[in-house]
């Protein structure tokens, strides 16, 4: 359940973020756009849209002890738990085509060789983490 | 091979669940709230579209009174193979 201190933690996250966003904005006013801004502003965007949306969530759970405890349900539900892992699963697979598709695109596009490695790795990566994740389940059950 | 994580319920595994609920009056949110799930987790158990894990079918079966066999009906497939 979320505690006083997280409703805190986002407020200052909100603050934070919502700092960088501006500075970033300014920067690429007086120097354009360059990489080292875009990355910062790209990363605040993140914070900014994922704390926002807990201040939310937390300010309309406030409203009611009924709603609170009907959220804490429908999150522990065991349904609603498989339903996550299934649609977890699904978008694994599902990433797993498209970042394939995004290879051959950046291949037929001539893009740079780094390039295309970076995005196989991801492909590689995924596959490691799924055997190895597969072996830590299968000794923890 | 059908993925362990289908939440399509199993076939061969039948419910008097909705009778059982009808026969006490209650509604299917009253069901959701006593045993901490939500309604729509009955509604799909009730449709035959879930089956429940153990511990639900152990609160099930407190709440009504009963034996988990009295809820579930479990029916192994027929072998066609004659």
């Amino acid at each position: 359940m979320m505690k006083i201190n997280s409703q805190v933690k986002n407020y200052i996250l909100v603050g934070i973020s919502a700092g960088i966003i501006i500075g970033c904005l300014f920067a690429i006013k007086l120097y354009g756009r360059d990489i080292r801004v875009i990355i910062p502003l790209a990363i605040a965007l993140l914070i900014f849209g994922h704390s926002v949306n807990n201040v939310l969530k937390l300010f309309a759970i406030k409203k009611s002890t009924k709603a609170e405890k009907q959220l804490e349900i429908e999150m522990k539900d065991e349904r609603n738990t498989l339903i996550r892992e299934k649609a977890g699963s699904k978008t694994n697979e599902y990433m797993l085509y498209l970042n394939t598709v995004i290879i051959f695109i950046l291949g037929f596009m001539g893009a740079e060789f780094w390039m295309l490695c970076l995005f196989g790795s991801l492909i590689l990566a995924q596959g490691v983490l799924s055997i190895c994740l597969y072996n830590y389940y299968d000794n923890r059950y | 091979m059908e993925s362990l994580l289908s939440i399509r319920g199993d076939p061969s595994l039948k419910n008097r669940l909705e009778i059982l609920r009808k026969q006490k009056g209650i509604k299917q949110e009253e069901l959701a709230e006593a045993l901490e799930v939500s309604r729509q987790t009955i509604g799909s158990l009730e449709n035959g579209r879930y089956n429940p894990s153990i511990i639900l079918a152990f609160k099930l079966a407190r709440y009504f009174n009963t034996t988990i066999e009295e809820i579930f009906i479990y029916e192994e497939e027929k072998n066609d193979e004659n």
